[in-house]
């Protein structure tokens, strides 16, 4: 079920209606209802999936509770290799099986018809990346004591398969989600208001700006052949900014969505645009899936090892290379993440310099600023064309068109496709950098007249202007 | 436990002043919307006229027409001379041709024949191809289900589907300003807005290729030519004139691919005659709307060399059409 589909604007208030005439003093039928909920909105995409979340949360539930048991330093890792193996098996089976082996099978020029058999062609389920490493998480943290494992099988899964972040994060830790599943959840009106806001606001992003730059980027990536080196370029410029638009419009209704029942996500996105050098980049965007890298591989890669730059380096080329896998089991994906392995690599080597020019007083701060933003934006623009592109060959064509510097005369003609919308929400977000989402706490701003106006505005924005319906871009991975 | 009483209360109360605002927010967006997919279902859409032309003249109609927008803007049937309509629709894949016909020929008790378009790339293209306006504009106007899938409750509203187009159509109809004229056969006798009519010369050619898409319709086509055997129907195709500036641009090889499936077709279709028109020269700019579809001007010019061809090419076909038994 997709957050800007009929189907959900019927389940949401179908699910909220009868959560709060439940009531929060039975907590453990609320629990029951958010799991059913949860359960049916993964089974509208595949009822046969339902059943591997369900087997993927149980495996965890009682490898932790083993863990936690044992006494035995050697049984203990050998539950946790256990979850592991389970987690990571069911991920590549179903995400990276065929890659691999039709990566094997053409490295070893092995394509002849006998060797199909070893390709499936299998369905990948729907969120599978992001639910799997929160039970990851959450067995590693038991197994390193950093959490107790729960007795409270219910709520552990719920905790997995919350419908508001299931499918494309935020990825959540046990600690901060879990707990929120045993206290009682009143029902405030400040709190509905919020999340209708913030469902508005994400609802704009996906429906009005990501829908509409898709019909541009799709044009662009049709036949690149057919664009000149700038046109290209602003190609790529938009397809930022719809990835950006789609996913983050998902995350301001996925936390929309849990705040009306009462619960807290964490925030995703803080202006990566706006990112002063690709580490800070990667502090803005899908958050919780950078600190979930940052925490699970890359600190513990370095660990137990020396601080030698040579450790350093190979730890970013594991963790970004790690990244891209993770986003999709193509080689465009490991390309992308292995070049911000290296844009981390080159901060690293000329972070000194650049700590000089900073504090150079003879160049105004503010220049020196929109110089790193300019710098970080156009390197993070040219790496996701392999991103988007259907495969390398393609990406290295339209960079190579890119840098053949290929003049154009009617780039002003380019330049007109929908980007109106994309102002729109680039200021309304400026203007509201330490707010949550633009719309937050408007009530402190404005009387509600003009405040229903601005909301009829929205949905008449919606309505009128929206794009085709996409599906959002990550939920395939 | 004062505490806890009046966290209760406060709960329930904002529930309902919850509530009651959003019952109030969203009362006007819902009459609003309502009213927009009542004008919607009350307007003169081309495939509405052509719903109640076949409910008023369903034992006259012999003929069937089906395809893509390619046949849509190349057949007025008000200069035929035997009694037709034309449900070909933009961006119609063979699926939709296919639903159309089960449907309509059990409704259209002396209808004889059945033209069909096979032109350059269709059978490269599926479900995904097809304009998201058509299958709602299928279920809605002629009750037929193409979408390929259940029946959803949404499916019987038009405007989500495509809310620029519809909002597009629906401005028209509050200021009148459009300029479609559709005849009673539902065909616009005042189409002249595309690339052509502005001097430009823009052409889109996709030239998709797709060889799962082109197994599937190489069934479904079989499947249609069994159906209208089955049901004595006789089966025409016809590709209308496309402008050498688009015939130019199309791919050597797939060219290649669609006459292997012409020739393939002929010899093991001997009875079904072939009017494939892509390249014919008489056919001048003046005649096309843009690169692959002509204007009304031309649709009447192609539909009187249509209408002679079955007259002179096909005299025995003409006669059992009508119904001339020798």
């Amino acid at each position: 079920m997709l957050f800007n589909s009929f189907e959900y604007a019927v389940f949401l208030p179908l699910v909220f209606g009868i959560y709060w005439l439940i009531g929060s003093k039975k907590l453990k039928l609320q629990n029951l209802l958010i799991l059913g909920a949860s359960y049916t909105f993964y089974g509208f995409w595949d009822w046969r999936f339902v059943i591997l979340i369900f087997l993927s949360s149980i495996v965890d539930y009682y490898t932790a509770i083993l863990i936690s048991q044992s006494s035995s330093a050697k049984y203990k890792k050998l539950y946790l290799l256990f979850s592991l193996v389970w987690n990571l098996g069911v991920l590549f089976t179903f995400k990276y099986y065929d890659f691999f082996v039709q990566s094997f099978l053409q490295t070893f020029n092995l394509t002849g018809a006998n060797n199909f058999a070893l390709s499936f062609e299998i369905i990948l389920p729907v969120g599978l990346s992001f639910y799997t490493f929160q039970t990851i998480s959450y067995t590693i943290d038991v197994y390193k004591n950093k959490i107790k494992p729960t007795n409270h099988l219910l709520e552990f899964l719920c905790y997995v398969s919350f419908f508001p972040q299931l499918v494309a994060g935020p990825i959540e830790r046990t600690s901060f989600l879990l707990p929120q599943f045993f206290k009682k959840r009143q029902f405030s009106l400040k709190r509905g208001k919020e999340g209708l806001r913030q469902i508005l606001w994400g609802l704009f992003k996906k429906i009005v700006v990501a829908d509409n730059l898709a019909l541009a980027v799709d044009t662009f990536f049709a036949k690149p052949s057919d664009f000149q080196s700038w046109e290209l370029f602003y190609g790529l410029v938009l397809f930022y900014f719809q990835i950006y638009a789609d996913f983050s419009g998902y995350t301001d209704i996925a936390l929309g969505s849990a705040k009306l029942f009462g619960f807290k996500l964490h925030v995703n996105f803080n202006l990566p645009h706006f990112a002063r050098g690709i580490p800070d980049f990667w502090r803005r965007w899908n958050i919780t899936l950078s600190q979930w890298f940052r925490d699970y591989v890359h600190i513990p890669f370095l660990q137990n090892r020396k601080k030698t730059p040579y450790n350093r380096y190979v730890a970013l080329i594991l963790t970004f290379g790690l990244i891209g896998l993770w986003h999709g089991a193509e080689w465009t994906f490991i390309l992308f993440g292995l070049i911000h392995a290296l844009y981390m690599i080159l901060y690293q080597i000329y972070y000194k310099r650049i700590g000089t020019i900073k504090t150079n007083k003879l160049i105004p701060g503010i220049l020196i600023n929109m110089g790193a933003i300019g710098l970080s934006f156009t390197l993070l623009v040219l790496s996701i064309v392999f991103f988007r592109a259907p495969n390398y060959e393609v990406a290295f064509t339209i960079l190579e068109r890119i840098f053949r510097f290929i003049p154009d005369h009617n780039f002003e003609s380019i330049i007109k496709l929908n980007i109106g919308f994309l102002f729109l929400m680039l200021l309304m977000e400026i203007f509201s950098q330490k707010k949550e989402y633009p719309f937050e706490d408007l009530e402190k701003l404005i009387p509600r007249l003009v405040r229903w106006c601005i909301y009829y505005i929205f949905v008449y924005l919606i309505i009128r202007y929206g794009g085709p319906k996409e599906s959002f871009i990550y939920f395939q991975f | 436990m004062e505490d806890q009483k009046n966290h209760s209360f406060i709960s329930s109360s904002d529930l309902k002043k919850f509530t009651l605002r959003m019952t109030i927010f969203l009362f006007p967006i819902l009459v609003i919307y309502s009213i927009m997919e009542y004008i919607l279902n009350e307007m003169n859409f081309a495939e509405a006229v052509k719903n109640e032309f076949i409910q008023q003249n369903s034992p006259q109609i012999k003929l069937l027409f089906l395809g893509s927008s390619q046949i849509e803007r190349a057949v007025n049937p008000k200069y035929l001379s035997i009694t037709a309509v034309n449900l070909a629709n933009a961006s119609q894949t063979l699926y939709e041709d296919f639903q159309l016909l089960k449907f309509f020929q059990p409704k259209l008790p002396n209808l004889k024949m059945v033209v069909i378009e096979i032109s350059y790339d269709k059978l490269e293209r599926d479900k995904s191809h097809v304009l998201p306006i058509i299958d709602p504009k299928n279920l809605k106007f002629y009750g037929v289900n193409t979408f390929d899938r259940q029946i959803k409750i949404q499916d019987n509203f038009l405007f989500h589907f495509s809310p620029q187009y519809f909002s597009k159509k629906l401005e028209e109809e509050i200021f009148s300003t459009s300029s479609i004229e559709l005849n009673k056969y539902g065909f616009d006798e005042n189409k002249y807005d595309g690339a052509y009519s502005r001097n430009a010369d823009y052409i889109l050619i996709e030239n998709i290729k797709n060889n799962e898409n082109y197994k599937k319709n190489i069934l479904l086509l079989d499947k249609i030519l069994t159906y209208s055997y089955k049901n004595k129907l006789k089966i025409m195709v016809y590709h209308p004139p496309t402008h050498k500036s688009y015939n130019n641009l199309r791919d050597p090889k797939l060219m290649e691919k669609w006459k292997n499936l012409m020739d393939s077709l002929k010899s093991k279709h001997p009875d079904i005659p072939f009017f494939i028109e892509d390249t014919n020269e008489d056919f001048t700019r003046k005649f096309f709307d843009d690169g692959n579809h002509l204007n009304p001007i031309g649709a009447e010019k192609a539909t009187k060399r249509l209408d002679s061809v079955i007259h002179v090419k096909y005299p025995q076909l003409f006669k059992e059409i009508n119904g001339i038994h020798e």
